[in-house]
């Protein structure tokens, strides 16, 4: 079992320079996520999410501000963090068994391994697919092989970056069921970027509210519905009608509640 | 058998149309039409071809040069990779050679020749390295493209994977910019294959360019066209034998390989 972690972010700050014209994308962002916890970011298109999980998992660095993991400067080891794409990204040429593999440190796999790669092909639904290659599978299966190659090493943080935006609404609903069963099994701290709020209440356990450009946390909004949520009950209405004001004014709302 | 014929339905003009060719030749030919001491009549070239075929004379010299084409495509072909790895990775080189390669690529292999044969005689090793400097050239082209194209996305992930540069290299940049290579060794091999015709035709004592050579100047037209036909069907068989080995080594490649894969599902 791992041990997880408390993940801190503490005065994060990015800028870029577009010919010599600073631009911040990210002011001061300060957020601790529990260990075990779920915690969507969701935000205007273009403020910055993304930038944020480029900044934890290591393919950017931030201009100011560090990143902690239990108290610790984070390390960049897949133990410690991995993240989910929008796009799968899974390599065309290698088998859904071997992309999940590619997760994996080593190249040789002990039986260990071999059980545990097994392990997570099941838990992804995806059995009679080992040997698949990806081009033979749907967008949601193939995210699912990406799922499993990100878990693989078992990482104490598991960012997912929109993963599931280019899906279509049905496949999109059956996954989020799925990430929420991953998410229970896998006992891993989440972080979601998203842009689909009832995806974010739905997931997870707090809701952080992103402002515009440059962006920093607008709100915190904690879900305390039981799980399974239902999508249609009262209080996850009333939610996201909480969330829907972040966005829009009280007269752009295009619906109300009778109850 | 309906198979056969579901074939031909599609493509019986292919056939056809080369047979009536053929058949128009053989009647003229035949009623004096044209001077068969220039150019004989395909019944004859054929029979010539069979007894060239029997005689071993045929399969000995092709031979010679498809072993020939064998080493230099190899050597060819190794260093394009290497050398073509190492430009597109590393800045500075790529400045470095910009004007090199860019004066040395645009010269026939034929142009060589001369320069080869004072350099290192006239016997298998200036063959050798003729056919390298063809093949080299189209590799090491399509290499440097491919890598430029590497999808970044595929980089990415093998840094959040957290590979070395080892692995980076050898199970993300190389199977991805296959694709490409490949394209580049078919141009090669074809390539490689006139190279040594070139070759043999202006210095060898072997070989089917020797062959024609030798014909020509013992005034056989007919064996200096069984020479120049055979040269064009070994293309073919080389040209199929790599689509073959394409086929295999990218089968994950659903654009070469549509129907295969989706049949498997």
């Amino acid at each position: 079992m791992k041990n997880l972690e408390k993940l801190s972010l503490l005065n994060i700050s990015k800028s870029f320079f577009i010919k010599d014209k600073k631009i911040d994308v990210l002011n001061d962002v300060n957020l601790d996520v529990s260990p075990g916890e779920f915690v969507s970011i969701i935000g205007p298109s273009g403020c910055g999410k993304s930038t944020l999980l480029k900044l934890i998992i290591g393919l950017s660095s931030q201009t100011a501000g560090s990143i902690l993991l239990g108290g610790h400067e984070l390390q960049y080891s897949t133990h410690d963090i991995g993240i989910v794409f929008q796009e799968a990204r899974l390599f065309p040429w290698l088998s859904v068994y071997k992309n999940i593999t590619f997760g994996l440190e080593n190249k040789q796999l002990s039986k260990d391994d071999k059980n545990d790669v097994q392990k997570h092909i099941k838990l992804v639904g995806l059995e009679s697919f080992a040997d698949a290659y990806p081009s033979q599978l749907s967008g949601g299966m193939q995210q699912r092989v990406s799922i499993a190659r990100a878990l693989i090493s078992h990482p104490k943080v598991l960012l997912l970056d929109e993963p599931f935006g280019a899906l279509d609404a049905i496949t999109r609903i059956h996954m989020q069921q799925e990430i929420t069963r991953i998410w229970q099994t896998e006992k891993s701290t989440i972080l979601l970027v998203t842009h689909d709020i009832d995806e974010a209440i739905f997931l997870s356990d707090r809701v952080i509210v992103m402002s515009n450009r440059p962006a920093t946390i607008k709100k915190i909004i904690p879900v305390e519905l039981p799980r399974p949520r239902d999508r249609n009950g009262y209080d996850f209405l009333l939610l996201r009608k909480k969330i829907y004001k972040e966005f829009f004014d009280e007269i752009e709302i295009p619906f109300s509640f009778n109850i | 058998m309906k198979k056969i014929y579901l074939w031909f339905t599609e493509n019986y003009l292919s056939i056809i149309v080369p047979l009536i060719l053929l058949l128009i030749w053989e009647s003229c030919s035949r009623f004096n039409l044209i001077e068969t001491k220039f150019l004989p009549s395909p019944s004859w070239i054929i029979k010539e071809f069979f007894i060239l075929l029997s005689n071993g004379e045929l399969v000995r010299n092709l031979l010679i040069s498809i072993i020939r084409v064998a080493e230099g495509f190899f050597i060819g072909v190794s260093l394009g990779i290497i050398v073509g790895i190492q430009v597109a990775l590393n800045k500075n080189l790529q400045k470095s050679v910009r004007f090199i390669f860019g004066i040395l690529r645009p010269i026939p292999v034929i142009a060589w020749i001369p320069v080869l044969i004072l350099w290192l005689g006239i016997d298998e090793s200036s063959k050798i390295a003729a056919i390298s400097i063809g093949s080299f050239w189209s590799v090491l082209v399509s290499v440097v493209q491919a890598i430029r194209n590497v999808d970044k996305k595929y980089l990415e992930v093998a840094k959040v994977l957290r590979k070395d540069y080892k692995t980076t290299m050898l199970d993300v940049i190389l199977p991805s910019t296959l694709p490409e290579i490949f394209t580049g060794i078919r141009i090669g091999i074809d390539v490689a294959w006139r190279s040594v015709i070139a070759a043999e035709l202006i210095a060898a004592s072997a070989g089917i360019g020797y062959m024609i050579m030798y014909a020509r100047e013992l005034f056989q037209i007919d064996i200096v066209l069984v020479g120049v036909f055979s040269i064009g069907l070994t293309g073919i068989v080389i040209e199929e034998l790599v689509k073959m080995a394409e086929r295999h080594l990218l089968r994950w490649n659903t654009n070469i390989y549509q129907e295969e894969v989706t049949r498997k599902i």
